[in-house]
């Protein structure tokens, strides 16, 4: 009789959840040659220079955040560069500037709550309005700490994981392993 | 040229070998026959599990719940939680259920009645364990996203509400039901696209919905194909996520059955049908004399080249186009005795008035003795042969369980059916000609007649 065991191998690694039919089905990472191809080929849809990307992108913001006295060292420095960039004097927030020319944040923008949305749109034309008077908000309406919340990277990283575990099932290989 | 000899050789060697091969054949046979065809039930930790082992290859397992339409709070949960039948779960997504599905092979479905919700999956029998843990998976851990519903619930739900509004048998015979049994099993089996459903359909509901359905006093885990302890042993493993009562301390108990009869009439330009129904027999308290009447009123000819012994499809022979069929509609603690009529609009009207004439016919006893003794084995066929094949026994156990705690069984339905006489379904037929019937037609209402001019009592 031959025995139904597979291995699903996939070409791409992602944190997929596991189930227990992963522990049967043992997925196998492919070496590295094979792993920079397909990253090659996600380019497009995973645009590197964003924030979330933080597998993609070389960043110390793990290794700053690991450390509390090393974060804490750095936190003025984070808050002076943040007040610097400006956008919040216009009254946007954080997740407000992520570049929608992306399939991700175009489903993801789909997925805001109608209030959510409107809000957004709002903001958004508000800072635009600032921008053609060249003036800034008033203090008392800019965004602070409390405000900038992340409202839609968490719902981008979802989708982009959505997205990445479609390929990687797309691009999976099965071995069946007979007798 | 072949020798006649060599001929002869092999010829020989093929009755010899057909001979030694006989045995084994009718060992397999004997064993396979040797189980027997009802459920096996058992408690695995509170959740009511029933078996079947036919030895087969494949098995089937089935999570029937007590989520019916008669139960949902509000309409359309029913539809909404059988769409949400293997989304994501908090473990993986929607996609990767289908993948890894789709490479052992297996089935996924998930559909509902009236009375229950059915969450199915076929596979290889040695894909149980993969199987059970993803059925227990998406009863106790589906998310109920909201951006699942937006993309992908709603979309399919307006198509199939689209669908089944244009089915005009289908709608036919939701309308008999909401006239004969107004709320509980006469809510609508499907929303229809003029239902206001914004207002009642929502994922919040919907999870709601499932914290008081999921839960193991309303479920029952069925599996055709399987050993019962193969089932047990997986269960046990798996089925321990599910909750034993409802987090939030809902319940969403049905009220018992009334029956009120009437009539319903819709226009419709997507066909004709009609369905005249009587109150029928519940699986908990069959009534013989129903089963019996609905098979000699039949309408579908069971056999080939003919029409057949029944009554309607006799009386309805010449009538061009028209499709009829008379069947008991069994629930938990009602049934509805419906003859569906479809076809053109004359020959509905036809259809419905030799219908009428057939149950008079049977009530003034005008129906001859052997045409009784082929409907009451027919009857007694349907019944026995509704447990034995796998969708509809599915059901039936399923069904049978969560609404009455015990397996259907239909020994004695099939004891009534044998001493049914054409006595007893004169006095069955006259009762329900004296009562008040359900009468519903959709289509071109200045052909389709009114239950007043069948003779009917609405």
């Amino acid at each position: 009789m031959t025995s139904h065991e597979t291995e699903l191998t996939e070409k791409q690694p992602r944190d997929l959840p596991n189930s227990n039919f992963c522990r049967n089905l043992p997925i196998h990472r492919r070496d590295p040659d094979d792993i920079a191809q397909h990253a090659h080929h996600d380019h497009n849809r995973l645009h590197p220079s964003t924030h979330e990307d933080d597998d993609k992108m070389v960043s110390l913001a793990p290794f700053i955040v690991k450390r509390p006295w090393l974060h804490k060292l750095m936190m003025p420095i984070s808050k002076w560069y943040v007040n610097a960039a400006g956008y919040r004097k216009m009254g946007l927030r954080y997740d407000d500037l992520y570049e929608e020319e992306r399939e991700a944040v175009q489903i993801a923008l789909n997925r805001l709550s109608p209030k959510e949305a409107y809000e957004r749109v709002y903001r958004i034309r508000r800072a635009a309005q600032c921008s053609y008077q060249h003036k800034l908000l008033p203090k008392n309406e800019w965004i602070n700490d409390q405000t900038d919340v992340p409202y839609l990277a968490p719902i981008i990283k979802q989708v982009e994981a959505e997205l990445a575990e479609k390929d990687a099932l797309d691009a999976a290989t099965v071995i069946r392993k007979a007798h | 040229m072949i020798s006649r000899a060599a001929l002869a050789r092999n010829a020989q060697q093929a009755v010899r070998r057909s001979w030694a091969a006989r045995p084994a054949q009718q060992r397999t046979f004997a064993s396979a026959a040797s189980s027997s065809g009802a459920f096996e039930t058992s408690d695995v930790s509170g959740l009511k599990v029933a078996s079947r082992d036919s030895h087969g290859p494949t098995t089937k397992l089935a999570i029937v719940a007590k989520a019916g339409t008669r139960f949902q709070p509000l309409p359309g949960l029913t539809v909404g939680l059988e769409e949400y039948a293997f989304k994501n779960t908090q473990r993986r997504t929607a996609l990767r259920i289908t993948r890894e599905s789709e490479l052992l092979g297996g089935q996924l479905a998930s559909s509902h009645t009236r009375e229950a919700l059915v969450l199915e999956a076929s596979f290889l029998r040695d894909d149980l364990p993969y199987f059970a843990e993803l059925l227990a998976e998406v009863v106790s851990m589906t998310k109920y996203t909201t951006h699942e519903f937006h993309e992908e619930i709603e979309p399919v739900l307006r198509i199939k509400q689209n669908n089944f509004y244009n089915n005009v048998a289908a709608l036919a015979l939701d309308n008999a039901h909401s006239v004969a049994f107004h709320t509980g099993l006469g809510s609508s089996v499907y929303p229809t696209p003029s239902t206001p459903s914004k207002k009642y359909l929502n994922e919040e509901y919907i999870a709601s919905f499932a914290d008081a359905v999921y839960t193991k006093p309303s479920l029952a885990l069925v599996a055709d194909g399987a050993s019962s302890q193969d089932v047990s042993k997986w269960v046990g493993e798996f089925f321990n996520d599910v909750q034993s009562s409802a987090q939030s301390g809902q319940k969403f108990d049905a009220t018992a059955t009334k029956y009120y009869g009437g009539e319903q009439r819709t226009t419709h330009t997507g066909g004709n049908a009609m369905v005249i129904a009587f109150p029928g027999s519940a699986y908990t308290a069959p009534k013989p004399e129903v089963a019996v009447l609905a098979a000699l009123l039949g309408g579908q000819s069971s056999i080939k080249w003919s029409t057949g012994y029944s009554l309607l499809s006799k009386a309805t022979s010449d009538v061009v186009g028209l499709n009829v069929s008379a069947s008991n509609i069994p629930y938990s603690d009602a049934g509805l005795l419906a003859v569906q009529l479809s076809g053109s609009a004359a020959s509905v009207r036809a259809g419905a008035e030799a219908t009428v004439k057939a149950l008079e016919s049977i009530a003034n006893g005008s129906v001859p003795k052997e045409e009784v003794a082929k409907a009451v084995a027919s009857a007694k066929f349907n019944a026995l042969d509704a447990t034995q094949l796998r969708e509809s026994s599915l059901h039936l156990v399923g069904s049978g369980i969560v609404n009455t705690g015990k397996a259907y069984e239909p020994a004695s339905l099939v004891h009534g059916i044998e001493k049914v006489s054409a006595e007893s379904l004169k006095t069955a037929a006259k009762a329900l000609l004296e009562g008040k019937a359900s009468v519903s037609s959709v289509g071109d209402l200045f052909l389709l007649p009114y239950a007043e001019q069948l003779g009917l009592r609405v």
